[in-house]
Parts: structure tokens; sequence; C-alpha cells
């Protein structure tokens, strides 16, 4: 890799890095598994890094990959639809206008889950670290810890329910609305 | 969340994948007209999405805090361990809790060793020799090298810009740049590398495994033999030192192996077969024709090429030889153009191959039209579309990138083999099933076949 490549190369991964997690939620909102939202990922990286050399401004970068992700989740769903029923184009692109607009939150949301998983009681800590582990299976967890699969994914359904509260909150007592 | 409980469930059945094709359609017609329950829903998918990743660095901060006292920790927690193996017998969720908080804590699997001219992407990154590492640590190198001695003995040499997470003591996952593998000691056998395409497991050797951003992976053998398995489930494929494939991302796990030639009309290669006739697009059998879609194919006054003869099962005859060769004119914006295949009809494709050959007999550096570098698509369709459209818009399938100047690193003319093949496969079934092949070319290969494998 020459020096140039090199540099182009280190200033993708920068601005890829720190768009990163607020890119994944906006594209796991999108399409139905965390599966294919790692799937859409990497083809939306795959465009991003292609047509780097189309970026007017690496300020810019943020803005961009969101309209690159948007497209590839649109395309991936549409591939989709053969085999399994998905939601239409219409409600999509109203999601990924809400996302998007909502989008400038994401980062500091990510910081707000933190504090707000350190604030879930140890139980509900615990079965949310296993379950998310790279590799669980819900139905050999619920094997294992000698529950149902169905309640084990109500369970995680309550606890991401008072996450997403919990980020609320955060980020409305930071605004100072409460 | 404002949305009722009865919404916030079909959510979470539609983001846990239990959702039926009714409650989809139900979810889908409330979320249109639903301002608040489209956010309620975005919201929690977004908790779903960053939950594995929040996780994963929280659990290494706790591990960092850790790190210091890692053996007195060790025996602590043995004796936790064991006052919980009594309370089992009462508590059995309390012994779950935790004994899988801790565990992750507990294992150190990794030292750095050397580290040279390192850059981190986190400023704030304090490393340094004899650092211990985790499993799930994650090592986000913008340049430099650092050596990473994992307890099994194997090591690992990370070149910047990279990003690799190690998973146990003998596996780790590579998502982006390069890394240089030595697993030669007895209890290093089987350490894995995975990347976002397929998992590369040693079986006591040193192989060189690179990721580029879109997740297109490269394995290098260097030494003894590496087991590729592009997925879970497909037959490894055993690749011997010497040896050098690519692997695309994306669930069709398409392979590329690119070989040098023994520079003979015979076009004799190390594991890729020779230009054939048995092939389904063989001019022999009259099921395909090859036209160019864009571009120009060179000629001269005193001879032209008809592009057919990349299908008559023989490469060219001489090292230089453009009148036995297909090749494209670059026009005035540097691009080449393309070659369309129609196979007459759409047929499942186990296998192509393209071969090239190229070495001026006096002038030693004239050898660049043997550089393969082209982009092969797929299309299924019985019509033909618009090739001026782009061909993302009008169905077309990427099957895999080819580029043997980057395959065989070729840094001068030396370095570059006059005689090439290309093989492109997928790692288990077929590539696809299509009728069109369409090369994107982006240089001046003299081509001389191009074998297309598939129902007969």
């Amino acid at each position: 890799m020459n020096p140039q490549e090199k540099e182009k190369h280190d200033q993708f991964l920068r601005l890829y890095v720190e768009t990163e997690s607020s890119l994944r939620g906006f594209v796991r909102s999108l399409v139905p598994t965390l599966e294919d939202a790692k799937e859409v990922m990497q083809g939306t990286a795959a465009v991003l890094w292609r047509k780097f050399d189309q970026l007017d401004s690496p300020k810019n970068f943020r803005r961009w990959a969101f309209g690159v992700a948007r497209f590839e989740a649109l395309s991936y769903r549409r591939d989709k639809a053969r085999d399994r029923h998905v939601f239409s184009e219409e409600l999509v692109i109203k999601l990924a206008k809400d996302a998007e607009d909502e989008s400038d939150h994401f980062d500091l949301e990510e910081k707000a889950l933190e504090k707000c998983i350190s604030k879930l009681p140890g139980k509900q800590r615990i079965l949310i670290q296993e379950a998310y582990s790279q590799g669980t299976r819900i139905d050999k967890m619920a094997e294992r810890i000698g529950r149902t699969p169905m309640s084990l994914y109500k369970a995680l359904h309550r606890i991401r329910i008072a996450l997403a509260d919990c980020i609320k909150a955060d980020l409305k007592k930071q605004e100072g609305l409460v | 969340m404002k949305s009722s409980s009865e919404e916030l469930e079909l959510i979470r059945l539609y983001l846990d994948s239990q959702a039926t094709t009714e409650q989809i359609q139900l979810l889908e017609q409330k979320m249109l007209n639903d301002n608040q329950l489209r956010k309620d829903f975005l919201a929690y998918a977004r908790v779903d999405a960053a939950l594995p990743y929040t996780l994963n660095n929280k659990q290494n901060e706790n591990l960092e805090i850790n790190q210091k006292s890692i053996f007195f920790h060790w025996s602590s927690w043995v004796s936790i361990a064991a006052v919980l193996v009594f309370l089992f017998t009462v508590n059995t969720e309390l012994f779950y809790s935790a004994s899988t908080s801790k565990k992750p804590n507990l294992q150190t699997i990794a030292q750095f060793g050397k580290l040279e001219n390192c850059r981190w992407m986190d400023p704030n990154q304090h490393v340094s020799t004899g650092g211990t590492l985790q499993a799930n640590d994650r090592i986000e190198l913008s340049s430099g090298s650092a050596d990473i001695h994992f307890k099994t003995g194997a090591i690992i040499q990370l070149n910047g810009p990279a990003i690799i997470e190690l998973n146990t003591a003998n596996s780790a996952f590579l998502t982006l740049g390069r890394a240089a593998v030595i697993a030669d000691t007895e209890d290093s056998q089987g350490f894995s590398l995975k990347t976002p395409s397929s998992t590369f497991v040693d079986l006591g050797t040193a192989f060189t495994a690179a990721v580029a951003p879109d997740g297109l992976s490269r394995l290098d053998v260097t030494q003894g033999e590496v087991n590729l398995i592009a997925e879970h489930g497909h037959t490894p494929r055993l690749i011997k030192a010497g040896e050098t494939m690519f692997v695309e991302p994306g669930k069709q796990k398409i392979l590329t192996r690119m070989e040098s030639g023994d520079e003979s009309k015979s076009f004799i290669f190390p594991t890729i077969q020779p230009p054939s006739h048995n092939d389904y697009a063989d001019a022999s059998r009259g099921n395909a024709k090859v036209i160019v879609g864009k571009g120009i194919l060179r000629k001269q006054s005193n001879w032209e090429v008809n592009p057919l003869s990349l299908l008559d099962g023989k490469g060219q005859s001489e090292p230089d030889s453009p009148q036995e060769s297909v090749f494209l004119e670059k026009d005035n914006k540097g691009k080449f153009g393309n070659l369309l295949i129609d196979l007459g009809k759409a047929i499942n494709i186990d296998k192509i191959n393209s071969y090239s050959w190229h070495q001026h007999q006096l002038i030693k550096k004239a050898n660049n039209r043997a550089t393969q570098k082209f982009t092969i698509y797929g299309l299924g369709n019985e019509e033909l579309p618009d090739l001026s459209i782009p061909l993302s818009n009008t169905g077309w399938k990427r099957i895999a990138r080819v580029n043997s100047d980057s395959f065989f690193d070729v840094k001068d003319y030396i370095d570059r083999p006059a005689q090439q093949a290309c093989s492109i496969f997928a790692s288990k079934g077929k590539i696809g099933y299509f009728r069109y092949l369409l090369i994107e070319v982006h240089g001046p290969t003299f081509f001389g076949e191009i074998d297309v494998f598939g129902d007969q």
C-alpha cells in the first residue's frame, strides 16, 4: 500500500469507526434481524469505501453514510422480500426519514445506554449480557437456565423497554426538560 | 415508551423474527399512520442493535480495572464459584447469574509483544509490551505494527490500519486490515482467524490474512496448510503453502483463486485446469456467444480478433500474440469497457475460469497485458437490459472482483506472472443461476480463453 492509499485508508477507518455505532442503530431499525443488520452494514461499508473518493468533505461523512445505509437497507429488503414478508418501501422510507431526523442524538443515546445498563438490577444485567453474547441461541440459553424460550424472550423484551425508557429519561434530563 | 403493550409486543415479535405475516402486516398498517409507534419502534430497534456492542465495551472496561490483580481475582472467583455451587442446590437462577457475569473477566488470553510505531485509533489508549489481553478485547490500530502473543503460543502480527477482536486463547476476529499468524506450537494447532467472509483454521503453520473495508478477505499461506471455511456447514478447503485465496463477502461465498502458468501453449497451472473444450460455453457446443458490450476491441489493418475465440477451448499459442488475444482499447476517460457472454439460457454456474498470457520477447518489462483486472456480474433474466443503465438498477449481481496484480503482490514487472489463470467458484453449491455474464474490464488484458462450467 503506497503512502497515499494508506492515508486514505486511515482516514476512512477513522471516520467509519466514529460513525459506526450510530449507523448500526439506524440500519437495525430498517431490517428484521441483527444478522440482517450485520449484512447491510457490510454492504454499506463496501459502498462507502468504494465511493470514498466522491466524498467532498470529511465533515459530510455522517450524512453521506446515512444516505448510503438507507439505500443499502432498501435494496436488501427488496432482495429479502422474495422469500419472506417484509415492510413495504413506503413504510421503510418513513422509518428512514424518522431515523435520520433523530440521528444527531444517537451518540448520546449510546452513552445513556451504558448508564442505563449499569442501573439495571443485577439479574437483568446478567441476562442481557448472556443473551447478547456472540453465538448465544435463546432456546439453548433458556434450556440451560431452566426457563421456557418464550419467558426468556419476554424477559428480554421487558429489559429492552426499560432501557429505552431510561435512555429517553436520561436524554430529557440532559436537555434540562425534566 | 408511549405505545400500548400490544403494540410493543408486535414490535418484539418482529425484531425477534417471530412475527407471522399477518402480524407484520398489522404492525406495518399501524406504523404507517402512527408517528409515535414508529418512534418507539426505532428506539427499541436501536437499543437492540447497540446492546451487543455496549455490553462488550462495558465488559472490557471492567476487565481493565481487574487487569492488575488478575491472579487475586482468579483465586477469589474460584472460592466464590465454590460457594455458588453450594447455592446451586438452593437457587438455580442465582447460580446462573453470578457465574456467567464474572466468568469472562477471568480470562487473560494473550499479551502484547513487540510494538513498533503504533498509533491507536483511540489516542487515550495506553498499550505497552507485556500488557494483558482478555477475551472480547478489541484492538484498533491506526498505524504501525503490534505483536499479540496468545497463551497457546500463536502469534499475530497486526499491521495498521487494522481492527481485531480476540475471542478465545486460540481464536480472533479480524474486522479490517492485515494480520500475519504464526501458529506452530502444539497448543496453537487449530488456531482460527475469522474474517467477515470466512474462517481460516491453522493446521500448524504460518499464514497472512487481510480484510478490506468491504469485507473482502484474502488468505496467503506461507508455510504448512490452512483450512478455509467460508461458512458454517461448508466443506473446509485445504490451502497449502504458496497458495492464495480471496473470499467475497456476503451470503454467497465466492472464492477466487489465481495461479501462474508454465508459460507454454499448454497453459499448465498448479491446480487450475488448462483452457477446456468441455465447458458449457465452449464454442463447439453452440450454446454461447461473446460480444463487446461497451468499448472497442483492439484490431489492426492486417488482423482482427473474433471475441468468440474466447470460447474456443484454447489459449494463445505464443507469449505475445495480439492476433490471438481479446483485449479492449482504453478510451479517453481511461475506461476499457466490457465483454458480454450470453449463455443462450439461464443455467446454474459452477465455475468460471479466465486465462491470459503476455510477455514481450525482447522487452522484459512488457508483460502488463497478462494482468487480469475485472469485475464479473451475472444476470438470470431472459431479456438483456440496456447496458448503459447502472448495473445495480437492472438486476445484475456482482459475482467477483479480480485484480491479479494485487493478488500476486506485483510491485515491479518481475513479480508479474506472464501467464495467468483465474478461477471463480462458490464455497458451496453454485455461483448462481445466470444467462448473461458481464465482464467489466479494468485493464488491457490479453484474454486467451474464458470457460464457464455449469448445467450441461
